[in-house]
């Protein structure tokens, strides 16, 4: 097996006016082509995870670590931040506190200007990012003048021209609607499918993340409660509801029908499940009554 | 619904359009037909561009309208003065932060006040009965900078409900909150519904809170109001809500496909209709 991309052993963070750690004991892998998601209440210490794996904790700001934060066998720690950014790439919930070039196409050879890139390179990694994206038609729009979701994927698109191995997401869809969040949502995903990169995203809406994560990873107090895939998570109603989270509808109706004595193989964790197994239950003749 | 009285309404909307002025010129509204009764929770749904705010905001007075008729409350709100209009109808902002702008919790709350001209005495009184009711009391001294995000909100409704208006605009309570603070925010709303007769229009993309807390669905789509119902009868109309690219929560698509009657909008809902169907 490849290395892990990202490698967390044991950190704990404490900022240094906060009278205890934010994050406690934390130890996670991810591989290369996977895709996490981090799902907690607020002030369960997702942010701070986000920007420890970005460096900008402890870079940027300060607080003590103890553990070790790997990204790619290297810790984050002893890298400078521009070291880290060419690795990792952070996408922020707020795609205006990004975008700050009047054309799209600028905002997106900015990063590799910036880098001092020959001309010919920018210009080849430029088309190749807007047709990955979808975004040709944008490339001469006025960045201020684009749609929530539009924003969101220039603001991706702009993170991608640099080239990272590692995906960061804070809240990437909590300012769209829902059709700007499912184009958002569908441009990561293809990034997911088409390299090997890892990804990680903090995210609110759990059927999302149902849907495209690997696995997800409950934070609750600092602490990672739960590591596991879609259907285990979504089916731990104890811990979830002790960290104040809420599963899929599908998932909370898969347990209540199994509380009624609802007889689910394979408890349905998505719409698409959900019908499959209850047209095998309404309907014998007509289906299977296994889901997924 | 329809045959409500213009004293009974909290909004009455006629052929009602509003057109951003020049350089950009965008018919935002182009003809909206509106009655929502005094004492409704309403929420206002559908995509970035097709009004809701463009309608919240002029349903606040803070913009005025271009052609038709528009009576919030009995009365042309816009043309009222910032003092007569804030008993009438209050606008809380989408991001707590482009509202709150006072050094202190107590101060914020108490402005809105100072400006309607209340006494020393009634602002003492108001102000400390509002913070305790929104349990922000123990935070009365604090800058609110200082304040969780969630607290923030509840702050922010706090600085407009103190001017007791009849009517509550809040534009997407929940963004960037999560699931437990969301529903605590929609449970104020709907206690301040309940206890004080305080109509409530909310803006708000979470469609399993307007299935659960919202008793009038109003569905914007290019300007107009497209379809206005309760939501168990809004969600059920699958090609309005294709048009307008609502989803309406899972429990009610998987409502629809199985056929289910009346179509349920909540977990429980859909697990009672689901037992139902499997007992016959």
């Amino acid at each position: 097996m490849a290395d892990p991309v990202i490698a967390l052993d044991r950190v704990s963070v404490r900022y240094a006016t906060a009278p205890s750690p934010t994050l406690r004991d934390i130890s996670f892998r991810v591989e290369p082509g996977e895709f996490v998601g981090i799902v907690g209440s607020t002030g369960s210490g997702k942010s701070t995870l986000l920007y420890l794996l970005a460096g900008v904790i402890p870079h940027y700001l300060g607080a003590e670590i103890s553990g070790d934060v790997l990204i790619h066998g290297r810790r984050t720690q002893e890298l400078s931040l521009a070291r880290i950014s060419e690795r990792v790439g952070l996408v922020l919930q707020d795609p205006e506190a990004q975008l700050f070039n009047l054309l799209v196409r600028d905002e997106l050879a900015w990063g590799l200007e910036n880098r001092g890139l020959p001309r010919a390179q920018i210009a080849s990694r430029l088309a190749s990012t807007l047709s990955f994206f979808r975004i040709e038609k944008l490339q001469d729009r006025i960045t201020y003048d684009l749609s929530g979701g539009e924003k969101q994927r220039v603001a991706l698109a702009a993170v991608h021209a640099i080239a990272p191995e590692v995906y960061l997401f804070d809240h990437p869809t909590s300012q769209l609607d829902p059709i700007g969040a499912a184009e958002v949502i569908a441009a990561v995903r293809r990034l997911a499918e088409h390299h090997a990169h890892a990804i990680v995203m903090v995210e609110d809406k759990v059927d999302e993340l149902v849907e495209h994560a690997d696995r997800l990873i409950l934070l609750d107090g600092g602490r990672i409660v739960l590591d596991a895939g879609p259907r285990e998570f979504c089916l731990r109603k104890d811990l979830l509801d002790a960290a104040g989270v809420r599963p899929t509808q599908m998932a909370e109706l898969s347990t209540r029908l199994i509380e009624a004595g609802v007889k689910l193989a394979v408890p349905p964790i998505t719409l698409e499940e959900m019908t499959a197994a209850l047209r095998g239950l309404l309907d014998p003749g007509r289906g299977e009554t296994t889901a997924g | 619904m329809t045959s409500s009285s213009p004293a009974e309404l909290a909004v009455l909307a006629e052929g009602l359009e509003f057109e951003y002025p020049a350089p950009r010129r965008i018919l935002a509204l182009k003809g909206v037909a509106l009655r929502v009764p005094k004492g409704e929770f309403a929420a206002i749904v559908g995509q970035n561009g097709s009004g809701k705010t463009s309608l919240a905001r002029c349903i606040s007075g803070y913009l005025r309208p271009t052609r038709g008729t528009l009576r919030v409350a009995d009365t042309e709100v816009w043309r009222l003065r910032p003092a007569q209009r804030a008993t009438r109808v209050g606008y809380v902002f989408q991001n707590p932060d482009h509202q709150l702008f006072r050094e202190r919790v107590w101060d914020d709350v108490a402005f809105g006040l100072q400006n309607l001209g209340a006494s020393p005495d009634q602002i003492q009184e108001s102000v400390e009965q509002v913070l305790r009711r929104l349990e922000l009391w123990d935070k009365r001294e604090l800058h609110p900078f200082q304040l969780s995000r969630g607290d923030r909100q509840r702050l922010a409704i706090a600085a407009i409900i103190v001017m007791r208006p009849q009517i509550l605009i809040v534009d997407e309570p929940t963004t960037g909150q999560d699931m437990a603070r969301s529903r605590e925010i929609m449970d104020l709303l709907a206690r301040l519904n309940h206890d004080q007769g305080m109509t409530i229009l909310t803006i708000t993309h979470v469609m399993e809170l307007v299935a659960e807390y919202a008793r009038w669905v109003i569905v914007m789509h290019d300007g107009r109001v497209l379809l206005d119902g309760p939501p168990r009868q809004v969600f059920s109309r699958v090609e309005e809500l294709r048009i307008s690219a609502i989803s309406p929560p899972p429990v009610a698509r998987l409502g629809l496909i199985l056929g289910l009657d009346p179509l349920p909008i909540t977990v429980p809902e859909a697990r009672d209709a689901i037992l139902r169907r499997l007992s016959v």
